[in-house]
C-alpha cells in the first residue's frame, strides 16, 4: 500500500478504513455472497421430524473437555457452538456465537463482539463472562482438556480479557499462521453450571452420560433429551438457538449399531437415516438396492507404511531402512493401483505425498505418486548391494535374508487388506513379509513408546486441512513423529530442514508463501521416504431419500456441519421402499 | 458346608481377578494410547493424563486400590466413561440376562421334551430325525447363522437387522420382536447339547437292572419313564443347568455384538480393546460369581435329587 | 450309513492334511486381474491368467477352493493337536483326582474351576498382544492350540473325575482293591475302558473349537494373519455382506466345513444302551 504522499496520521486513518472494509468483507459481506454464488442453495426447511444417525460404538461422554474419542465429538459438535467456525462447505471462517470479529493488523489481537441475547439450552444467558470462563478451563494445566494444546503458541497459552459484557479480547503471544482457524470446533461453556465443578477440581466428573439433561447445557442446535445406556442417545431442539427458526429437526437420535455391516443392515430396513463414511467395498450392493451414496472424492487421510527408523529397531531391518534406496524400492514395488482398485474398487486416490488430492489448497501439484515397476525396485536394491540368491530371496551386503514384518491394527479392514497386498508386492522382489495383526492400542504402543516393531501400515489425517495441525508429525521432536518421535536433536538433515520449514511456515501470514514452504516438505518426504504414502479414501455417505438439504463435505463433520439445516420430508411409500 | 463353599468361591474370586488384572497389564499399551492418534494433542499433556488416571502405578499397586474399593463395595470408574463401573454395568446386565434367560427357557423347552420323545423311541425314526437336527446345529457355528440372519432380516421389510428396539419405542411387542433372532440363535447352539445329554442319560438310564424289573413286574411305560428314568437322568442334567447358569452373563458376548444387543457384550468388548482395567474386571467376576452360584444351586438340586449323594456329602 | 460316514470323515481329513498335493495353485497366489471372479469349471479365451478355479477367486484374486484346503489342513491340525492336548491334560488330572482323593482332589477340582471361569476368547485376546512381535505363523498357530487346550481341560477333567469316583465303588474294582490291586493297575484294567465314551464325546466338543476361536478372534480382525488361509478367517468373512453377495463360491466352502462338522459327530451321534457305565456327577 503507498503511500502517496500521506500524512502520518492520515495513513493511520487510512489503514482504519481500509481494516474495517476488509473485515467487514469477510465477515459481513462474502459469506452469505459466497453461499448465494458458489455453495448448494439452502433451501428452507419444514420444522419437524427425527433423522436417526448410526455409531459405530456410544460416545463415552459429554463434558467437552473429555471427548476424546469420535462418537463422543460428533454428538458434542451438535450440543454446542463455537464463537466462531469454519464453514465446511467454503473454506472460510464465519462469525456464530461472535457477531463481529475485528483482527488486528498484525494478526496479534482479535476484538470479538458477541451476538446479543443469546441464551443458553437452559435459558440462562451468554455473554463475555462464559467466553472468559471457557477459555479459562481450556487452558488451565490442571484440567488436561484436548482442547489446550491447539491454543497454544510456541507453548505459550493465547491470553483472553473482557472488554465488556459482550466484547472480550484474545491476545496470541505470537504470529500463527491459521488465525481465526484455532478457534474452530472450541464449544463455549456454561460458567453458571461448570464454575462450583471447576473451582472443586471436579471438572473431569460431571456431564458423563447419565447425567441429567438439565443439569446441561449448550449453545448448539440441540439439547440432551434422553441416553439409554448400548442403545441410544436422543437429542432434541434447543429452543434458545440463535438461529431461529433453525433447527428445523425435532430431534437427532444417535443409534450405537456396531461396526459397519450392521450399520448398513438397520439402514437398509429403514431404521438408519444416514450411515457417514460408508466403506468402498458396500457401495455396490448399496447402489444396486438403489440407495443414494455419494462420492465426496478424497478425503483428508493419508494411508501410509511406515519404516522403523528408530535405533530401538531390530538388527536386520535397522539397517536395511536407513538406506534410502531400499525405501524407495519397496515404493516402487507397490502396486497402489491395485490397491485402489481391489481393496477400493476405485474409490481412492493414491498418494505421492502425505497431502491428499482432497486437500486443494495445500496439494503440492507437481508430485506424483509413484508407479508400479518391480524392475525400478529390483534394480535400486541390486544398486545397494542386495542380491538374490538361489531360491528367489533377497540377501544384504552380509549375505542376510531380508525378513521383516508388517504390522497393522484390527480395527481398519481397508489397512489389513492393504497390508496383504504389500506382502505380495514386496515377495514378488524377494522379501519375505509376515503381517501381525494387534490392537490398535498394542500397535500405537509399539509405534510410539516401545518401538518394537519393524514396519506398519497406519493412517492419519482428516482433522483440518491447515498442516499446522500437522506440526507434531513432522517436526522432528514431535510426539507424531512416527518413524522417530521425539527426537532431542534431528536423527538427519532432512528432519532438520523439515523442522526449520514448518516452524517458518507456522507464523508466516503470507498464504503464498506458506504454500510454498509446506510444498518443499512434501517434496523433502516424498524423496527420502520414511513413510511410504499410499492412498487417501473417497468420503462416501449413505442417505435415505427423506433427509433433506444435507451437504456432505469432506471435511469433519461430515454430514452433521450443518445439523441446524438439515430437515426431513416423509417420503411417499414408493420412495421409501426404493431406499431398501 | 455352605460355609466352605463360600470361603472356597472367595478365594476362587481373588485367583481369577488377580490373574486377570495381570494379564491386562502385561499387554502393551494403555487407553491414553489411542489419544496419541490425535495430532493436535501433545505426548506430554497424555503422559500427564496417564499419570492423572494412576496409570503409571505398577500393576498390583493398582490391584490392591482395586481390592480396597470393592471392599468398599464400589468397583472402580472407568477410564474411558469416568463414571463409576456399577452403573455402567447395571442396565446392561437387565439386557444381557434378558436375552440369555430367554434363550436359555427356549433351548430346555424344546430340547426335554424332544429328548424324551426320542429316548423313548430310541433307535426308531424320530430319533434320526432329532439326532439329525442336532448334528446339524452342533455342526454350524451359531455366530455364522447369527451374521446369516441379520443379512436376511435387513433384506426383508418386516424383521428387524439388529438392537433391542426400534426408533420409534414400541414398547414390550417391539422389545420381543428384537429378542426373536437373537435369542433364536443363542437357543440354536444351546439346543443340541441340552437335547444329546438328556436323550442319551435316559436312554442309558431305561437300561439300568430296576427298570428293567418294573418293566418286567408289569409297572405301565409312562409311570416308568416318568418315575424311574426321569430322577436318574436328573443328574446329568441338572450339572448341565449348573453350568448352564454359570454362562449366564458371558455366554452371549459375541451374540450381542453381531446383533447390537445392548447387553455386555458390546461393552466388555471394547473394554478389553481399549484395556479400561476396571471395566474389564467387573463383568469377569460377575460371572465367575455366577459360576460359583450355578455349581451350588446345581450341587443343592442334586442333594435334593439324589439320596444318595446326599448321605455321601 | 455310519461306516460310510466315518470313511468320508477319513478322507476328507486325509485331502486337508494333504493340502498342499490337492490344491490346484498356491494358498497365497494373488491372480488380481481376476479378483472376485464366479466359479468356472473352463478356460474362458481372453483371460490372463488362464486358469479354472472352481470356487472362483477372493478379492485379491486367489483361488478359493486351494485356500479351503490349506484352510482346512491348519484347522484340522490345529483341532486335533488342541483336543489331544486338552484330552490327555484333563484325563490325567481327573485320574488322579478321582484316585487320590482327598486334598489332591479338591485343588485339582478348584483349580478347574478357576479355569473354567477364564473364557477362552478373553484369555486369547489378552495373550495375543503380550507376545513378541516376530511370532512366526507356526508361533501363533501354537498358541492358539495352547490357550484352547488350556480353556478345554477342565471340563474333561470334571467329567472324568465323577466316573472315577463312581467306578471306585463298583463291586468288581472293591473285590479287586481287596484282592491287593494297586491303584494304577485298577485304573488302567478296569477304569480306562469305560471312559472311552466319555472321551470320544469330549473330543468332538473340543475339536472344532479352534475353527470357531479363529473365527471370534477373526471377527475382531486378530485372527491367524493373513495371507495364510484358514478355515476361521473364512467364516468370518462371511460377517461382510460385499462377501456374501459376491458369489456362491465364497458361500461353498462353508457348506464343506459343516458338511465335514455334520459327518464328524455321525459315528458318536447314538450309543447302544447299556453300555455307558453311570454318570452320576456325584459332587465334591
Amino acid at each position: 500500500m503507498s503511500r502517496r504522499g500521506r500524512s502520518r496520521g492520515c495513513q493511520k486513518q487510512y489503514n482504519r478504513i481500509i481494516l474495517a472494509w476488509r473485515t467487514s468483507f469477510y465477515f459481513l459481506i462474502l459469506p452469505p455472497l459466497a453461499t448465494a454464488l458458489g455453495a448448494q442453495t439452502v433451501q428452507r426447511g419444514m420444522r419437524g421430524g427425527t433423522l436417526v444417525i448410526a455409531q459405530r460404538s456410544e460416545p463415552k461422554t459429554l463434558n467437552p473437555l473429555l471427548s476424546r474419542d469420535a462418537p463422543s465429538r460428533e454428538v458434542l459438535g451438535r450440543l454446542s457452538s463455537d464463537l466462531m467456525s469454519v464453514n465446511r462447505q467454503t473454506q472460510k471462517v464465519e462469525p456464530v456465537l461472535a457477531e463481529w470479529v475485528h483482527p488486528s493488523a498484525d494478526g496479534l489481537h482479535y476484538t470479538v463482539h458477541l451476538r446479543s441475547g443469546l441464551r443458553f439450552s437452559d435459558g440462562q444467558p451468554f455473554n463475555a463472562d462464559d467466553v472468559v470462563f471457557s477459555f479459562q478451563v481450556y487452558l488451565d494445566e490442571k484440567v488436561h482438556a484436548v482442547q489446550r494444546d491447539p491454543l497454544l503458541i510456541h507453548e505459550k497459552p493465547v491470553t483472553v480479557s473482557k472488554l465488556d459484557g459482550q466484547t472480550v479480547r484474545i491476545d496470541l503471544p505470537g504470529r500463527y499462521a491459521p488465525g481465526e482457524r484455532m478457534f474452530d470446533s472450541l464449544p463455549m461453556l456454561p460458567r453458571h453450571l461448570l464454575e462450583a465443578a471447576y473451582r472443586e477440581g471436579k471438572l473431569n466428573q460431571v456431564w458423563g452420560l447419565s447425567t441429567k439433561p438439565e443439569a446441561m447445557a449448550g449453545l448448539g442446535p440441540f439439547r440432551v433429551k434422553e441416553y439409554r445406556a448400548g442403545e441410544r442417545l436422543v437429542l432434541e431442539r434447543n429452543p434458545y438457538y440463535w438461529k431461529a427458526p433453525q433447527p428445523y429437526l425435532d430431534e437427532i437420535v444417535f443409534l450405537f449399531v456396531g461396526d459397519e455391516d450392521a450399520q448398513i443392515a438397520r439402514f437398509l430396513t429403514g431404521d438408519v437415516d444416514l450411515v457417514n463414511r460408508v466403506s468402498a467395498r458396500n457401495v455396490g450392493l448399496l447402489r444396486a438396492r438403489g440407495v443414494r451414496v455419494e462420492d465426496l472424492g478424497p478425503s483428508l487421510e493419508y494411508n501410509f507404511l511406515l519404516f522403523n527408523l528408530t535405533k530401538d529397531a531390530s538388527p536386520g531391518p535397522k539397517e536395511w531402512f536407513q538406506i534410502k534406496a531400499f525405501r524407495q524400492a519397496v515404493s516402487a514395488a507397490i502396486d497402489r493401483d491395485g490397491i485402489v482398485k481391489l481393496v477400493y474398487g476405485g474409490l481412492a486416490s493414491p498418494l505421492a505425498s502425505p497431502v491428499s488430492p482432497g486437500n486443494k489448497a495445500w496439494l503440492n501439484q507437481k508430485l506424483t505418486a509413484g508407479k508400479h515397476s518391480a524392475e525400478q525396485a529390483k534394480k535400486l536394491l541390486s544398486e545397494s548391494g542386495f542380491t538374490r540368491d538361489k531360491a528367489g530371496e533377497l540377501r544384504d551386503r552380509n549375505g542376510k535374508t531380508v525378513e521383516f514384518t508388517i504390522a497393522t491394527g484390527a480395527s481398519s479392514q481397508e489397512r489389513s487388506a492393504m497390508a496383504t497386498m504389500i506382502q505380495a508386492d514386496l515377495q514378488a522382489i524377494g522379501m519375505k513379509v509376515q503381517i501381525v495383526p494387534l490392537e490398535s492400542r498394542s500397535m500405537v504402543d509399539r509405534i510410539l513408546n516401545t518401538h518394537q516393531y519393524d514396519t506398519a501400515v497406519m493412517g492419519l489425517g482428516g482433522a483440518d486441512p491447515d498442516p499446522v495441525f500437522e506440526t507434531n508429525v513432522w517436526k522432528s521432536a514431535g510426539g507424531m513423529h512416527v518413524w522417530n518421535p521425539e527426537q532431542k536433536q534431528p536423527a538427519t538433515s532432512w528432519e532438520a530442514e523439515i523442522d526449520r520449514l514448518m516452524d517458518e511456515q507456522a507464523s508466516e501470514l503470507k498464504q503464498e508463501k506458506r504454500r510454498e514452504l509446506y510444498n518443499r516438505v512434501q517434496e523433502i518426504v516424498a524423496e527420502e521416504m520414511p513413510l511410504i504414502c499410499l492412498t487417501s479414501p473417497h468420503v462416501l455417505v449413505a442417505a435415505q431419500p427423506r433427509v433433506k438439504n444435507l451437504r456432505p463435505t469432506i471435511f469433519d463433520h461430515y454430514t452433521l456441519w450443518n445439523s441446524d439445516e438439515l430437515f426431513v420430508a416423509e417420503a411417499k411409500t414408493k420412495e421409501r421402499s426404493a431406499g431398501r | 458346608m455352605i460355609w466352605r463353599r463360600v470361603l472356597q468361591t472367595m478365594l476362587l474370586l481373588l485367583a481369577v481377578s488377580a490373574a486377570w488384572f495381570a494379564l491386562l497389564a502385561a499387554s502393551p499399551g494403555d487407553y491414553f494410547d489411542l489419544q496419541r492418534l490425535d495430532p493436535r494433542v501433545s505426548a506430554a499433556t497424555v503422559d500427564k493424563l496417564r499419570a492423572e488416571y494412576g496409570l503409571t502405578k505398577p500393576w498390583w499397586v493398582r490391584y490392591g486400590d482395586w481390592l480396597v474399593s470393592v471392599a468398599h463395595g464400589e468397583m472402580g470408574v472407568s477410564i474411558v466413561y469416568n463414571e463409576p463401573v456399577a452403573d455402567l454395568l447395571l442396565p446392561r446386565c437387565a439386557n444381557t440376562l434378558l436375552l440369555t434367560l430367554t434363550s436359555t427357557a427356549l433351548a430346555w423347552g424344546l430340547a426335554l421334551p424332544a429328548g424324551l420323545w426320542a429316548a423313548v423311541r430310541r433307535g426308531g425314526g424320530i430319533d434320526h430325525v432329532w439326532n439329525v437336527a442336532a448334528g446339524l446345529l452342533l455342526a454350524i457355528p451359531e455366530l455364522l447363522l447369527g451374521t446369516l440372519l441379520v443379512y436376511w432380516a435387513a433384506g426383508s421389510a418386516r424383521w428387524p437387522a439388529g438392537g433391542m428396539r426400534s426408533a420409534q419405542d414400541g414398547g414390550l411387542l417391539d422389545i420381543l420382536r428384537h429378542l426373536a433372532l437373537p435369542a433364536g440363535v443363542l437357543a440354536a447352539g444351546l439346543f443340541p447339547i441340552v437335547f444329546r445329554h438328556f436323550r442319551n442319560a435316559l436312554a442309558e438310564a431305561s437300561g439300568l437292572p430296576f427298570v428293567r424289573a418294573a418293566r418286567a413286574v408289569g409297572v405301565s411305560p409312562p409311570r416308568i419313564w416318568l418315575h424311574s428314568v426321569l430322577r436318574v437322568a436328573a443328574n446329568p442334567m441338572i450339572s448341565l443347568l449348573g453350568l448352564s447358569i454359570g454362562g449366564i452373563l458371558s455366554s452371549s458376548l459375541l451374540a450381542e455384538v453381531i446383533f447390537g444387543w445392548p447387553g455386555l457384550g458390546p461393552l466388555f468388548v471394547e473394554a478389553v480393546m481399549t484395556k479400561d482395567t476396571y471395566l474389564v474386571l467387573a463383568p469377569v467376576m460377575f460371572s465367575a460369581v455366577a459360576l460359583a452360584v450355578g455349581n451350588l444351586l446345581a450341587d443343592l438340586l442334586l442333594m435334593w435329587n439324589d439320596p444318595r449323594i446326599r448321605a455321601a456329602g | 450309513m455310519k461306516h460310510a460316514a466315518k470313511w468320508l470323515i477319513v478322507g476328507m481329513a486325509a485331502a486337508l492334511l494333504l493340502a498342499p498335493l490337492f490344491a490346484p495353485y498356491g494358498e497365497e497366489e494373488q491372480n488380481r486381474s481376476r479378483a472376485q471372479e464366479a466359479p468356472s469349471w473352463q478356460r474362458v479365451p481372453g483371460t490372463e491368467p488362464a486358469r479354472i478355479f472352481l470356487l472362483g477367486t477372493d478379492e485379491y484374486g486367489r483361488d478359493i477352493f486351494s485356500r479351503f484346503l490349506y484352510g482346512g489342513r491348519l484347522s484340522v491340525a490345529g483341532g486335533i493337536t488342541a483336543t489331544l492336548l486338552a484330552l490327555s491334560f484333563g484325563l490325567a488330572v481327573g485320574g488322579a483326582a478321582g484316585l487320590g482323593g482327598g486334598w489332591l482332589d479338591a485343588t485339582l477340582m478348584r483349580t478347574s474351576e478357576l479355569f473354567l471361569s477364564l473364557p477362552w476368547l478373553y484369555l486369547l485376546l489378552a495373550l495375543r498382544a503380550i507376545l513378541p512381535l516376530r511370532l512366526s505363523p507356526s508361533g501363533a498357530f501354537w498358541m492358539m492350540v495352547t490357550v484352547i487346550a488350556l480353556a478345554g481341560w477342565a471340563r474333561p477333567a470334571r467329567l472324568i473325575r465323577g466316573m472315577v469316583l463312581s467306578a471306585q465303588d463298583r463291586p468288581y474294582v472293591r473285590m479287586a482293591q481287596a484282592m491287593g490291586a494297586g491303584k494304577g493297575y485298577i485304573f488302567r484294567q478296569h477304569i480306562l475302558p469305560q471312559l472311552r465314551g466319555v472321551i470320544w464325546a469330549q473330543a468332538l466338543v473340543i475339536f472344532p473349537q479352534f475353527v470357531l476361536a479363529d473365527m471370534a478372534l477373526s471377527f475382531l480382525g486378530l485372527g491367524v494373519a493373513e495371507p495364510t488361509a484358514s478355515w476361521g478367517g473364512m467364516l468370518a468373512g462371511l460377517r461382510h455382506f460385499a462377501v456374501l453377495e459376491s458369489h456362491w463360491g465364497r458361500v461353498a466352502p462353508v457348506v464343506l466345513m459343516i458338511v465335514f462338522f455334520v459327518l464328524l459327530q455321525m459315528p458318536a451321534s447314538d450309543e447302544p444302551q447299556g453300555t455307558q457305565p453311570r454318570m452320576p456327577e456325584t459332587i465334591q
